[in-house]
């Protein structure tokens, strides 16, 4: 949800806003309800519509009394990064070692990016555009993977088939939408159609993970 | 902030580019995946086939030693007895001629004819044996066998054949027709059997045809291990194997085999 709470009037609870927490707070109660039924993996899925939620709720409160909803962004991309990392660490195991300690690296580089270039009051986007490109490089190996580990089952019946292409999807959008907006607030461009963008991406990001959710807990438990 | 529509146009149009790009993407990325998929499941279903024919083979193997072991312990050991039994009892009847000569020569008689039987199952357990005589001889000895224990009217209908069998696939199809013999004579006893053995351009033919009380092929659900034994070895030489049944109408077993890729490359 990064940047859509920003890129609209700061501390505005719109009608869509609502829409939107609703939407995520269904799918998260959905992912907690099934949680035990859950792979690791979609355990961090849910854990990762949470952290959606929890940072969209905290960034407006933030907003509330400071006028600005960015500074909780900060914190939220390294947390997101790190739930990810987790993600793809318990799928592509021969990376191990990047995803155990790439969310240190990340963190460090947030924490660099907050002192010397985008303050806490400034929209954290070399953060979004670095990250959103790691997801979208993670997102085609776990594709290869796939490719190379070919079960019996119908593609259309993995989840991670569905959580891997949306997670492509939905990074390949924001790091869209992100390189342009830069562009477009330099050339004082309306954003609305960004900020429209990246609501509906993200409505059918999260509602693709929940979906993925589901359909892990309709499996057999495995490892994964 | 103005609006510039250049500018948005750009945005707009790449976006459109960059989701057909991801739409082209995951249409290959599906397409690979189930093409994959099906290598896959072909691959699975050859090893699979691969394996079964590696383990019908090993039975195949397995038995044909079992059969050879009883052949030699036959003619060797039980059949060696025999005949000092009846070396022995051949003198003992010329020492008792005089007192109860007859009783003995009956004797003996009962034992020369256990010793040709006895041979005669002997040779036709022995793998090496089969392939010797021939498909044909053997088969013939079968017959003689059967008839000799009244088991069926049997007859051996046979033509020339043109070329010549592997031994292996020699054995095999004897022993199908072996099998089939022995279900007629089990499940039809007194009825006439006929074998019939034909070369049709580069097929051979088999047939074996008798008229006991038959059964419903079509309500045939569950072979037994018989009808099994006998298309697994039939499969495993590249032979068809069918077989026909009518409710009192008799049973007819077909075993037709490509003899282009039945002969032996002849050696120098």
């Amino acid at each position: 949800m990064v940047g859509y709470l920003f890129l609209n009037k700061i501390g505005a609870w719109g009608h869509r806003l609502v829409v939107y927490l609703v939407v995520i707070s269904i799918l998260f109660f959905i992912g907690l309800a099934l949680f035990k039924k859950l792979s690791n993996s979609s355990k961090i899925l849910v854990a990762l519509i949470g952290l959606g939620l929890a940072s969209d709720i905290v960034a407006r409160f933030i907003a509330a009394a400071t006028r600005y909803s960015t500074p909780g962004y900060h914190l939220y991309i390294p947390l997101q990064y790190f739930l990810l990392a987790l993600f793809y660490g318990i799928h592509l195991k021969k990376y191990g070692l990047w995803f155990s300690y790439s969310p240190l690296l990340m963190l460090v580089l947030a924490i660099l990016n907050t002192i010397y270039f985008q303050s806490i009051w400034a929209i954290p986007s070399n953060m979004v555009l670095i990250c959103s490109l790691s997801y979208i490089i993670y997102a085609l190996i776990t594709f290869n993977y796939l490719l190379n580990n070919v079960s019996e089952v119908s593609l259309l019946k993995s989840d991670l088939f569905w959580s891997n292409a949306i997670t492509l999807a939905y990074f390949t959008c924001t790091f869209f939408c992100w390189s342009f907006y830069n562009f477009f607030v330099k050339k004082k461009i309306n954003t609305t159609l960004i900020a429209d963008i990246i609501y509906y991406a993200n409505h059918i990001y999260y509602l693709t993970l929940g979906m993925a959710i589901i359909m892990n807990s309709r499996k057999k438990k495995n490892v994964k | 902030m103005s609006n510039s529509l250049s500018e948005i146009y750009v945005f707009v149009v790449a976006g459109m580019l960059l989701f057909t790009v991801f739409c082209v993407f995951i249409v290959f990325f599906v397409t690979s995946y189930y093409r994959k998929q099906q290598q896959n499941q072909k691959e699975k279903q050859r090893l699979q086939n691969q394996f079964n024919e590696d383990l019908l083979n090993s039975t195949i193997e397995i038995q044909e030693k079992a059969f050879d072991d009883i052949s030699r312990e036959l003619h060797d050991n039980v059949g060696q007895q025999l005949s000092a039994a009846s070396i022995y009892l051949n003198l003992l009847i010329q020492e008792q001629k005089e007192h109860d000569g007859g009783k003995l020569e009956s004797c003996r008689d009962i034992i020369g004819s256990s010793l040709q039987d006895i041979r005669q199952i002997s040779q036709t357990l022995l793998g090496e044996k089969i392939s010797k005589v021939g498909l044909v001889a053997s088969i013939q000895l079968e017959i003689t066998r059967i008839n000799k224990l009244g088991l069926c009217v049997a007859a051996l209908e046979a033509g020339d054949l043109h070329f010549a069998l592997d031994p292996r696939k020699e054995v095999i199809l004897f022993r199908i027709v072996q099998e089939a013999i022995s279900n007629a004579t089990k499940h039809a006893p007194g009825c006439e059997l006929l074998v019939s053995i034909k070369q049709l351009g580069d097929r051979l033919d088999i047939s074996i045809r008798d008229n006991g009380k038959g059964f419903d092929a079509e309500q045939l659900t569950n072979p037994g291990i018989g009808l099994l034994n006998m298309q697994s070895r039939a499969q495993t030489i590249g032979a068809i194997f069918s077989i026909q049944s009518q409710t009192n109408e008799g049973t007819e077993i077909k075993i037709s085999l490509d003899g282009k890729e039945t002969t032996v490359a002849e050696t120098p």
